[in-house]
This record gives C-alpha cells, structure tokens and sequence, in this order.
C-alpha cells in the first residue's frame, strides 16, 4: 500500500477549504481528479484521508500550531490517493475566522520538485521513524530542531521557504496557474524548481485566495 | 526507553573522510538530540536507535576516563575544549576523532546545550595519542583516575605546555589553523575517500560557518 508514486503535473493545483476542526468543506476538481476520491468520499470528512500514513506526527502538530489568522504556511506533505499510490506536494494555508462566508482554512498545493523531495522525503522517513520507535514525538521534535540548526534555519517552514528562492517566489509559485506548453511536455521527474520557476509569472487569481 | 546492547569491540579501524564532520547535539545531560547523516554513516547506527540515547553508546572501552573528566569539566563551564578520541560503532569497529565542543546555556544562565563537531585524525597524531592513552589507562585500571590525573599532569609538565598547547602542538597547527580545520567542509564532486588528514589541513581554507556548529 502506498509504494507507488504518482507523477504530479507542475501546473496542477489542488485546491481545499477547511473548516475550523479540520473537516473538508470544498475541494476543486483537480483534487477529486488527482486523488480520486469523489465529492462524496471527502466532504465533511477530516483531511487526514488523503494524508500518508508516514508522515510525521511532529511536523503536522506544528502546522496546526502555526495556522494563524491571516497569515500563511507553508507545508511539504506526503499525500495519498484513492487507489493507494501517493504523491508529494508543497502547501500554502492561510486561514481566515473572521468573515462570516469564507470561514475556515484554504490550502492550496502544487507539485513539489524531485530536488526539493528528496532532502525533505528522508528527514520526514527519519521523523516517522525516530516517532514509532519508542522514543516519542519529543524526541523526534529535538532531532528536527536540531537538523535545522544544522542547515541555519529556526523553523521548517523557513527551510522550505528557502528551497524556493523566498517566500514571495513560493507563493508565486503555488498561486499561479502554470499552463505554458513547454513545460507541460517536460517529465516532472526532471525538473527542478529553479526550472519550474523559469516559468512562474504572476498571474491574477480568479477567486478567493 | 530501550535497552543498550555495547557492542564487543574489534580491531578494525573505519577511516574518516577529513572533509566531512561528525556534528551532534546534546542536552546537559549527554543525550542525543541530533546527529548528522555523517555520525549515521560512520556509527552505523540509525537515528530511531541514537536519539534520546546517551552519548556514552558510543564511547570505547580503550578511552581513559580522565579525558572525558577533563572534557566534562571544561564544558560544563561552557569553556571550548578539543579532545581526541577513539569512539566505537555499532559493529565493534572503532574510528579516531578530534572533537571541538561548544556548550551553550540558557537565560539563567544553566547549561542547556553541547554541540560537537568532529573530525579526521592525521595518522602520525593518532600513534601519538593512542601511545599516551594506553598508558593512561593501564594506570586507571591498576590504580583509578587519580593515577591517570597525576600522570597526565606530569606529562604536560614535563613538555611545558597546558592542555590546548598540547592539542595544537600535536596537530601541528596554530589555533587559528585548527579551527578552520574543524569548520571545513568540502562539497564539491571529487571524492576525498582515502585523503590523509594531513593533506585534508593543507587543502582547508577558511569558511564561513552558520548558526551554532
């Protein structure tokens, strides 16, 4: 289960809205597409369906802890599909609480570049490892502090955010909406985000993030 | 909390590569909150296996316990400190270090963290040192550390140097030199697999280092 890759398209997004208690409230087609669960199989239910079963504990509990009003985070995560293959995707999450309609937690996710995955694909295999092997979520939380220290970061999502060349890249990045042909013909396996970026122009977003 | 299995010792040397450094983390206590892929590699131990173990697991029974006295002492003060040392890894083999440690503390002004980096030995350094631990020890078997302080005191003595002389003496290399040794990292493609340490020190060239390492 789960050992087989899918091959995520760099100009897919995959959009989702939460709601306060981390239940799906909508998803975009490309989600249902790539994931292939329905409409049915997600709404109301808690977004941990399409997680993988490896990822770490500590790197999620730390997401929840920084999803703050207005602002975003960033997130790599390991996904899953219907079908049990999975894919790896970057995250933007922003939440908002206080307008009355679009109350909840918007994440949107791209393809996460094979350069960036495979630093990030061992430490997560580390995390997960060090967590289910006796030792607990506080040992694993010391070990992922002291990897970043390593690299000269204080928090995951500023490793991540670096990867991308700085946040205002990264969210280029994950906002816009790639459709340039070249790029689309390139085997995902074989790029790198500074390929990916080459193509990244801003563009106006249709709605509402 | 698992059980720690030491492994028997054997007589097999794992060579380092000098331009890669051993770099872990430890609470005050001596347990391991972080080690790099490069203290996997060379220990032969998982993370799942080292992290919140102590240090110790990895300590060689031919290490004369004065050392570890005089490293304990100096970084509990949070005093910078160098040592050589002959650490054992998961399969018995054993494989030689100098290690520079940094301690830092916390707001109140108690010990919180020590960070070690550790790297190649030159060889003819190594026959040295293993030359005055195996007396060291011989004298801590028959007559406790007192002996072995008393000896190492004299050694120095008679050399007239203090304990960091005598590291960078036996290095060959000034203090500034040395620091830079500990702080190189080379990353490039050529592979430095088999290169002496010796040759690794002249190669070194001063390199900016990030954060706390």
């Amino acid at each position: 289960m789960f050992e087989v890759e899918k091959n995520l398209e760099p100009d897919i997004t995959l959009v989702c809205k939460l709601d306060k208690e981390g239940k799906i409230k909508f998803i975009n087609k490309a989600y249902t597409d790539i994931t292939g669960f329905s409409e049915k199989d997600l709404i109301g239910e808690s977004h941990e369906i399409i997680q993988h079963p490896k990822m770490p504990q500590v790197v999620l509990n730390s997401a929840w802890k920084n999803i703050n009003n207005g602002e975003h985070y960033y997130l790599i995560s390991k996904n899953i599909t219907k079908n049990g293959e999975y894919f790896w995707t970057v995250a933007d999450i922003t939440s908002r609480v206080n307008e009355n309609k679009s109350n909840g937690i918007y994440i949107r996710r791209k393809y996460l570049p094979s350069n960036i995955k495979q630093e990030i694909s061992k430490l997560y295999d580390i995390l997960f490892g060090i967590e289910n092997s006796g030792n607990g979520i506080e040992i694993a939380e010391k070990y992922l502090k002291g990897w970043l220290e390593e690299r000269g970061y204080n928090k995951l999502e500023d490793y991540i955010i670096a990867q991308f060349n700085g946040e205002k890249k990264l969210r280029e990045y994950i906002t816009t909406e790639v459709s340039d042909k070249e790029l689309l013909s390139t085997d995902p396996n074989e790029m790198d985000i500074d390929d990916i970026l080459k193509f990244v122009k801003k563009k106006k977003r249709k709605f509402w993030f | 909390m698992k059980k720690n299995i030491r492994p028997i010792p054997k007589d097999n040397e794992i060579i380092l590569d000098p331009f890669k450094t051993i770099m872990s983390k430890t609470d005050k206590k001596g347990i391991i909150e972080y080690a790099n892929d490069y203290f996997m590699e060379i220990s032969g131990y998982k993370e799942w296996e080292l992290m919140g173990q102590p240090h110790n697991i990895i300590r060689h029974p031919d290490m004369p316990k004065v050392i570890f006295k005089l490293l304990w002492a100096r970084i509990n003060k949070a005093l910078p400190i160098y040592a050589f040392v002959k650490n054992l890894a998961k399969d018995g083999s054993y494989y030689w270090v100098i290690g520079s440690f940094k301690t830092v503390k916390d707001d109140e002004g108690n010990v919180k963290t020590h960070y070690a980096r550790r790297k190649a030995v030159p060889e003819e350094v190594k026959k040295e040192v293993n030359e005055l631990y195996k007396v060291l020890l011989t004298l801590e078997k028959n007559s406790g550390i007192e002996a072995s302080e008393a000896y190492l005191i004299g050694y120095l003595e008679d050399l007239n140097m203090n304990y960091d002389d005598f590291v960078h003496h036996l290095m060959r290399l000034n203090p500034r030199q040395l620091t830079d040794y500990m702080n190189s990292e080379i990353k490039d493609e050529t592979d430095y697999t088999g290169l002496a340490a010796e040759e690794a020190i002249k190669k070194t060239v001063k390199k900016k280092r990030r954060f706390f390492w």
